[in-house]
């Protein structure tokens, strides 16, 4: 019953697929000559063996490869593309394409131009300052409502000695 | 599957149209079948034979030639072939169409006609649908494509002795499952 056991384990593997040795073969042989049980195992296993092999292999559809084909093509022409663009293309983006280098020097010269137009400004309101501070030593302003206006120029030691 | 010159393999390698060609004659049959045997299906079986030529072209820059080009091409197949059953069962559980509705319905020519009585083709396909994926794959490579069972190991990364435990189940269950349609 155990040595069965051990027989229709192999039937069900390594003998039905060739993997025993020729002693394990000549073995399993003999005991299916005697042993009706593990006999019709094999019988029922061959014929299942059978309807495997009664498959027909399929035909691959030669519209497959031309799928394939195509795919691979479509592929490579995408590649193509992306790696080397037309003329026009490239005119395109050196105009149109924003780069840092250009962004940058833009700013730059903005900055400087509003940099020039706000010293100039500047220049003029200082000119005139120092014309008024001139005008306050001079103890009067052209800006007061009457033509003269008293500044505090300090504390009251130093207003005495002016 | 034919085996395929080194040189084949390094030409196709560098995008040689003529090499792949020859790679693909050597190899479609195996790919095809498999799937076919896999998902039962001629559509899923065609959308799987150029996924996987489609994976063979895209990898095989990067693939060590000196490893097996076979054992390579056969795990990428079972595999895209399993993700392939297993997408197309669940989206088979979410559709309820026409035929979905007609095989629902009792049939008592289809219920006493049993598993034995039908052509061989329906019969094996039936009969593989009742495996689970890792034993209809063992199953498929061994009795269809006739690997041993250190190349089916070597495919599926797993240990001989289990391709040998995954071969006796499968074979079991079709007994039992055939005895079951007997008359």
């Amino acid at each position: 019953m155990m040595q069965c056991k051990k027989i229709q384990e192999l039937l069900k593997t390594d003998y039905l697929d060739g993997e025993v040795n020729p002693q394990e073969e000549q073995f399993i042989k003999e005991h299916l000559k005697q042993c009706p049980g593990c006999s019709r195992l094999e019988k029922e296993l061959q014929a299942q063996r059978m309807l495997f092999q009664g498959a027909a292999r399929k035909q691959v559809p030669e519209r497959v490869w031309h799928n394939i084909r195509d795919a691979i093509v479509a592929q490579r022409l995408n590649l193509r593309k992306s790696l080397s663009p037309g003329i026009l293309e490239r005119l395109k983006g050196l105009i149109f394409t924003r780069r840092p280098v250009f962004a940058l020097a833009t700013s730059f010269s903005v900055l400087i131009l509003l940099a020039v137009i706000a010293a100039t400004f500047i220049q003029g309101k200082v000119s005139l300052s120092k014309q008024n501070a001139a005008e306050s030593i001079a103890g009067y302003s052209l800006n007061g409502e009457n033509g003269y206006v008293l500044y505090d120029l300090g504390t009251s030691i130093e207003e005495y000695f002016l | 599957m034919n085996d395929i010159a080194l040189d084949v393999l390094e030409r196709a390698s560098v995008g040689n149209m003529d090499a792949f060609g020859q790679i693909y004659k050597a190899t479609s049959s195996f790919v095809y079948n498999v799937a076919f045997r896999t998902t039962h299906n001629s559509a899923d079986a065609e959308e799987v034979t150029q996924d996987v030529f489609m994976k063979i072209y895209k990898n095989l820059k990067g693939f060590q030639l000196r490893s097996a080009f076979k054992t390579w091409v056969y795990r990428i197949t079972v595999n895209t072939a399993i993700n392939r059953y297993r997408k197309s069962k669940k989206e088979e559980k979410n559709r309820v169409d026409y035929d979905n509705i007609i095989e629902s319905l009792p049939d008592s020519r289809l219920a006493t006609e049993g598993v034995a009585q039908r052509d061989n083709e329906a019969r094996l396909n039936a009969l593989l649908d009742m495996l689970s994926y890792e034993h209809k794959t063992c199953l498929i490579l061994r009795e269809i494509e006739g690997l041993s069972y250190q190349e089916i190991a070597g495919t599926l990364r797993i240990p001989v002795n289990t391709v040998r435990s995954r071969l006796k189940r499968a074979r079991q269950a079709l007994l039992e499952e055939a005895g079951r349609g007997k008359p």
